[in-house]
């Protein structure tokens, strides 16, 4: 025999439609997905469950509960029917009473305007995801090396959609027997006949058409009518294509530097991209290490609260660099580690500026006349940093001591509190001569504050 | 007792969102708890500076806004008009005066009791958004003396904290 000449690797490609991408193909030896295929045989199954599991026709005979027979008409069956006008069992008795049907037609549903496009390469599918995934099984190298969760993913193509047509007698003795059945299937239609859990089609029952006829001698009671199912076939596979594809997201995204490229369009879930590198321009690296999370952590005050503030630290478990509190706010003068937002940054390191009058004192003590800073709402958690607080009488700066806490000479003012809250305050000292520091306030008299505030 | 809930290595919770109407941007970053309720911190990547009160502020925007400046101007500096003298301070677009002090030859200069843009007693004020000082000739109010007459060898000093837009 001749041998035969290989063709060029470009006519392969024409006559075999290439070769498949190996990136995409997944094995599915151990896989527990089965294939999805919906036959012709599942809607007819479907017909066959719900007559005998979900409508249960019944007849009373001779005071027993009979269940009706249902039987599917092969063409030897239906000839017979056409034929004889009824069903005889192999002692030639007649059967009543039961239900036989039979597959008439089908047809397109063309009011659902979608398809496979191709059944040699389906570009519509459905798609599923597995939800226990045995790649998701926990491990330590997956944290330590921040690997993301994959997803096992099925794409199915999409079924084409049909109306499939019935055709269906009842016999019965008796009209009355005839009449329960009827009302017994004229109420199912419309739902979903088929098994729970499985494939599930809507039904529909037109009309039924009572043709009883005398035959041999005797009076059968028959009721024919039309069933429609709305139904979708998918075949398992097609020209040696499964119609079920696997396909699993990617486990890791490694960005390794910045670009100013479009990131999504080199990111495609179908080729499973594992590293995206890009080294041009710096030498910097990220590390690579564990997820964000490990390396933040809630922290709650007693049991069954909720989380309230986040810690920040630089190894798994280790001690806490930053905390970002629940209120935004430091806890004390000596909470180092709480993050400032721009609210309490303004409030700790704004400068303050108030502008009062001689007369504004709201006390005179002896020789001290006291001025409110006005802290406001803030007085009771914050008061005036030490140090921070300038006067200025009309124009000319005034002088406190170095702790400004203290109203010793040579102190012109010094920082004091209310009733209430300590260092909100600012005492200006009365002078008893001309010599001595301090000055004696009148309402014409400006003085200008500034000053910063601290947690108490 | 125990005090601490730490996050488990592995697991999904987030204490983090970006938000951004773009898939592959975290204009704003959000910080969360276990439950996603946000705590009052973000923050804002797209700036780079803080603008509200939850954001978080850097060093440098922390520098920029709490550290003061200091700068000496003579009369020849500012823009004579009938009754006042302005000075424009050249801050960039997102800039503003928080707060501000002004002296001449040592002598501190008032603001209003009512507020560093109002004039009611005023020696200066602030105008054009808190980004101009109006500094106030020699006038009377109420009988009292405010504001000040410059002359060419009078030495201004204005400091003053950022604020930003």
């Amino acid at each position: 025999m001749a041998r035969l000449k290989p063709l060029p690797r470009s006519e392969r490609r024409i006559k075999y439609g290439g070769v498949a991408n190996r990136g995409t193909i997944k094995t599915r030896n151990n896989d527990t997905v089965k294939n999805v295929e919906v036959g012709l045989l599942d809607v007819d199954a479907s017909i066959m469950y719900y007559f005998n599991n979900v409508i249960k026709p019944t007849v009373i005979e001779q005071g027993e509960e009979v269940k009706v027979p249902l039987m599917y008409a092969n063409p030897e069956r239906w000839a017979t029917i056409r034929k004889q006008g009824f069903l005889r069992d192999s002692k030639r008795q007649v059967i009543t009473p039961v239900i036989a049907f039979k597959r008439t037609s089908m047809a397109k549903r063309t009011e659902i305007a979608v398809d496979k496009l191709d059944a040699n390469d389906p570009k519509l599918f459905y798609s599923f995801e597995k939800k226990y995934s045995s790649q998701n099984r926990y491990n330590r190298f997956s944290t330590d090396q921040g690997i993301l969760p994959q997803r096992e993913l099925y794409n199915v193509a999409m079924p084409d959609y049909v109306t499939l047509n019935y055709e269906c007698v009842i016999w019965t003795a008796y009209i009355e027997q005839m009449n329960k059945i009827i009302g017994k299937v004229n109420w199912a239609d419309g739902s979903y006949w088929g098994e729970p859990g499985k494939l599930k089609f809507q039904s529909n029952i037109e009309s039924f058409e009572d043709s009883t006829e005398m035959g041999e001698g005797e009076r059968f009671i028959k009721t024919t009518f039309s069933l429609q199912l709305y139904g979708y076939l998918v075949p398992e596979s097609f020209n040696e294509k499964i119609n079920t594809q696997k396909f699993i997201t990617p486990k890791k995204i490694d960005i390794i530097d910045e670009t100013d490229m479009s990131v999504s369009s080199l990111f495609n879930p179908n080729t499973k991209t594992e590293t995206l590198r890009v080294t041009q321009g710096s030498t910097k690296k990220n590390s690579g290490l564990a997820g964000t999370t490990d390396f933040i952590r809630g922290k709650i005050y007693s049991v069954g609260q909720e989380i309230q503030d986040l810690e920040f630290t630089n190894i798994y478990g280790g001690e806490t660099m930053f905390v970002m509190r629940f209120d935004g706010a430091p806890t004390s003068s000596r909470d180092f580690k709480a993050v400032i937002n721009y609210e309490q940054g303004n409030k700790f390191y704004q400068q303050n500026t108030l502008v009062l009058s001689g007369s504004q004192s709201s006390s005179l003590s002896g020789t001290t006349q006291l001025y409110d800073l006005q802290l406001g709402s803030d007085s009771s958690s914050m008061s005036v940093l030490t140090g921070s607080l300038q006067v200025s009488l009309n124009g000319t700066h005034m002088i406190s001591n170095t702790n400004q806490m203290t109203s010793e000479s040579p102190a012109d003012f010094f920082l004091t509190g209310s009733s209430t809250y300590s260092q909100t305050h600012l005492a200006v000292l009365g002078n008893s001569s001309n010599l001595s520091p301090g000055f004696n306030l009148v309402t014409n008299d400006r003085l200008h504050i500034t000053y910063q505030k601290t947690k108490s | 007792m125990r005090e601490f809930l730490q996050g488990y290595k592995g697991s999904n919770r987030k204490f983090m969102a970006p938000v951004s109407e773009s898939k592959f941007n975290a204009d704003v970053m959000e910080f969360k708890d276990t439950n996603s309720n946000r705590v009052p911190f973000q923050m804002a990547n797209q700036k780079g500076y803080a603008t509200r009160n939850a954001d978080v502020i850097n060093f440098g925007d922390g520098n920029h806004r709490y550290s003061i400046k200091r700068n000496n101007y003579k009369l020849s500096n500012f823009s004579e008009e009938s009754t006042y003298y302005q000075l424009n301070l050249g801050l960039n677009s997102t800039d503003n005066l928080d707060n501000i002090s002004v002296s001449v030859n040592t002598v501190k200069q008032a603001f209003s009791p009512k507020g560093n843009t109002e004039t009611f007693e005023a020696d200066f004020n602030l105008v054009d958004n808190y980004r101009q000082v109006r500094l106030y000739k020699k006038y009377v109010q109420n009988s009292k003396l405010f504001g000040i007459t410059l002359t060419s060898s009078d030495s201004i000093q204005i400091e003053y904290q950022l604020g930003r837009t």
